[in-house]
């Protein structure tokens, strides 16, 4: 080799070559390899033993489009090297842990004196890093070129310096005339404070995120836009400028717009509904409707008249006004609109629009009535008919506008199907004031007749007690008794019937005392002792407990628990009464062993006209439980039931010691 | 000396009831229909006992009880109030009645009352 390479094998040649940081080695006309240096080493991946490989320094050897080159094909160009060789082709070097690297081959030819080429010195270039680097960036500047978005880049001074097609599609510009101007270029004056603050973010290595804000295109046009500003560094890291993604969201606003606009008539008019079927007050649901009307609408003034039948079958006419525009002044009697005018107004029987109220006086002067001095005058006005069941014209609601656009925009479908809701709703008014002026009425009645009653059966009791003193045969006075228990049955339902027309109108006066109520339960039970033949009434726990409240009222709740127990357990021969008292409270308690409730029957007990199943041969109006709960309720005190079915029921009341409704013990004269 | 007792009251039947039922136990029994008649009456000895029936809607015999309460010349004599309106109860305790009697009444009850009131 000495003799062959004096040159290369001998000084300072040699040591470029091995510490040259550029793969390089020699072969020799063969394709042994003879030397090679460390860079070699390092890209082939080992150190090869010298004049064993042919050619390269691995084993395995591709083409840049990745077929596997055989000895011969891949010595070919490094072996004619010379002039036409395809200096710098691209082959892949598959190293010993399978990794692989695209490298560059630079074969030169090493010539003897005679013209024999003796060797050739090969260098390689690793160019595999440039390539993933050139693909990525291939890659990218299509991703931004493609962007729906606008991606722009620009310097921290705001110059712009990258414009996509998407920015083009959003601002107009193309990317010539952009390119080097300013950012401000596509901001609002209004807005330079705000990229001011940007670019401070940037410069602190800060990004904005999903900022919304106003661009102007070129036509001028105001454009919302989501922003997000990213910093741009160097490879030294450090910021050079900023990229910007803009998205332009006027859909989204619109239809966000849309949405929130659907989501608050959908809430006003949610709210009609409501109104309308939780109230009877045809006033209140009137002003509710008219408040929510216009707020719908986007009127400025709402009126809404509306003629209620009222007791003997007059007419009255009531108004109702809400808005923004409204004064909130006193409804004066004068600005009632005439039936006969809003009759000559719906004679279409549809929404009549005033397109400009000036040619419609009376209309225009109702809403100057109501409307505030300091805002627009009305001008336009959609006028809706409200109709009832029967078809006839109660009413019209007057949307009052002072702006075309308002007036023009405004959705009809709605105004009818409110109209026709608050037709219902009026209709439903006027029935509920026909019923309780009726019921008012029905409880008068009851009461006159329950009185009525109660006179001639003073006679007729009085007359067969005087007969009862008389002596007569037995069979006489089974039949006087039998006639005194049936006038008691009756004198027991007047009662009744007094007593729920009283509740009914809030008239059921307690008269309090003080007693003792251990003496009212021997009272009521030696009572039962007499006139119960088939039970006996077993009293438990008595004990002397001072109450003040009405006795007689307690005394019929106790005798109509003791009345149902018996009734209720035909099989038993027993009921037992029970007194408990607690620091507050005094409980008396009734059970029996009979047929028992069901928790359906628990829960329906305590109401008006309740009559246990199977039961409806017992004697009674399913009243007397309504009434103990009336009765205890209004001593400030609890009635309940535990029951179970065959087993039996308990039923039990608790009145406070002394307390009444507004817990204060009521005196003899107050 | 038989007691005498004075029945305001109305309705016939109850009126001739009550009369009889103290007629019986021995009691002078004068009736008068209403309060306006018995104001009228003629001659002016004064009950033992007045038994005055009151209507709903018609005060005219409480205010008469009132006026009897206020008057130290009848102040004493004890007064027996008689109702179907239950409601009157609370009245008859303003007016200072003696006695509040719900009809229809157990004559019993008010053969006791009458007695006890007298004695």
């Amino acid at each position: 080799m000495k003799d062959l390479y004096p040159n290369i094998t001998e000084g300072i040649f040699k040591e470029i070559f091995l510490a040259s940081p550029v793969a390089g080695y020699i072969c020799d006309q063969h394709g042994a390899l003879l030397i090679f240096n460390d860079a070699a080493a390092t890209l082939w991946g080992h150190r090869p033993e010298t004049g064993e490989r042919k050619w390269y320094g691995t084993l395995l050897v591709y083409d840049a489009g990745g077929q596997v080159l055989t000895t011969m094909d891949s010595s070919v160009p490094l072996l004619e090297g010379k002039g036409d060789v395809d200096q710098g082709a691209e082959i892949i070097l598959e190293r010993p842990d399978g990794s692989k690297r695209n490298v560059l081959v630079l074969p030169c030819p090493i010539v003897h004196d005679s013209g024999e080429p003796i060797a050739t010195h090969i260098t390689l270039i690793d160019i595999t890093d440039h390539k993933t680097y050139d693909e990525k960036q291939a890659v990218l500047s299509a991703i931004v070129e493609s962007s729906h978005d606008a991606i722009v880049g620009k310097t921290l001074d705001g110059t712009i310096i990258s414009w996509n097609r998407g920015a083009q599609r959003i601002f107009g510009y193309e990317e010539n005339e952009i390119i080097g101007k300013s950012v401000y270029t596509l901001i609002p004056t209004y807005l330079y404070e705000e990229e001011v603050n940007i670019l401070k973010q940037i410069k602190a290595g800060k990004q904005v995120d999903h900022y919304q804000t106003t661009r102007v295109s070129k036509s001028g046009k105001e454009i919302p836009i989501s922003l997000t500003v990213s910093p741009v560094r160097n490879s030294r890291n450090k910021i050079i400028g900023a990229s910007k993604i803009a998205r332009d969201i006027s859909d989204q606003l619109q239809k966000e717009q849309l949405i929130q606009f659907n989501a608050h008539k959908l809430g006003a008019l949610h709210a009609i509904s409501k109104v309308i079927s939780e109230k009877l007050d045809a006033d209140f649901i009137v002003q509710t409707v008219i408040n929510a009307t216009t707020e719908v609408t986007a009127a400025d003034i709402g009126i809404c008249c509306y003629w209620m039948t009222k007791g003997e079958g007059r007419r009255v006419q009531s108004v109702a006004v809400g808005g923004t525009a409204f004064n909130h002044k006193e409804i004066s009697a004068h600005s009632y609109l005439a039936e006969e005018f809003l009759h000559e107004i719906f004679q279409s029987r549809g929404n009549v629009r005033f397109d400009d109220l000036c040619d419609s006086p009376t209309v225009h002067a109702l809403f100057n009535e109501y409307r505030v001095i300091e805002v627009d005058e009305i001008r336009h006005c959609l006028a809706v008919p409200i109709y009832s069941a029967d078809n006839q014209l109660t009413g019209a609601i007057l949307l009052g506008y002072a702006q075309q656009d308002d007036y023009q925009g405004v959705d009809e479908e709605i105004t009818r199907s409110i109209a026709s809701q608050v037709a219902t709703a009026l209709e439903n008014a006027r029935l509920f004031e026909e019923v309780n002026a009726l019921n008012l009425k029905k409880n008068e009645f009851i009461a006159l007749a329950s009185h009525e009653l109660k006179t001639p059966l003073t006679t007729v009791k009085g007359y067969l007690q005087i007969l009862e003193r008389y002596e007569m045969n037995q069979m006489m006075r089974r039949f006087l008794t039998k006639a005194l228990t049936q006038l008691s049955r009756i004198e027991a339902l007047i009662n009744e019937l007094l007593d729920i027309s009283k509740i009914e109108a809030g008239k059921l006066s307690l008269y309090y005392e003080t007693f003792n109520i251990e003496d009212l339960i021997a009272d009521v039970v030696e009572t039962f002792h007499f006139s119960s033949q088939t039970h006996h009434i077993v009293a438990h726990n008595l004990q002397h407990v001072v109450v003040c409240a009405d006795r007689q009222r307690i005394e019929q709740v106790l005798i109509n628990l003791l009345s149902n127990a018996i009734k209720y357990s035909p099989d038993v021969d027993q009921v037992l009464v029970t007194l408990e008292t607690s620091d507050t409270h005094v409980t008396i308690k009734v059970t029996d062993e009979g047929v028992g409730l069901s928790s359906e029957q628990r829960e329906k007990i305590f109401t008006r006209f309740f009559r246990a199943e199977g039961t409806s041969k017992m004697p009674g109006l399913g009243l007397g439980l309504y009434l103990s709960k009336e009765i205890i309720e209004r001593h400030g005190g609890h009635i309940g039931v535990e029951s179970e079915i065959d087993k039996g029921s308990t039923f039990y009341f608790s009145i406070p010691y002394a307390q009444q409704d507004d817990g204060t013990v009521k005196t003899l004269f107050d | 000396m038989r007691k005498i007792i004075h029945l305001i009251e109305d309705d016939r039947a109850i009126s001739e009831l009550i009369a009889f039922l103290l007629m019986e136990e021995g009691y002078d029994v004068k009736v008068f229909a209403n309060p306006r008649m018995y104001e009228q009456r003629t001659h002016y000895i004064l009950p033992n006992l007045l038994i005055i029936d009151v209507k709903l809607a018609c005060n005219d015999g409480l205010t008469m009880c009132q006026k009897w309460k206020l008057n130290s010349s009848t102040r004493h004599i004890p007064m027996l109030v008689t109702s179907a309106y239950e409601g009157n109860r609370t009245d008859v305790r303003v007016a200072e009645a003696d006695y509040f009697l719900s009809k229809p009444f157990d004559i019993n009850e008010l053969l006791a009352r009458v007695s006890s009131l007298l004695s």
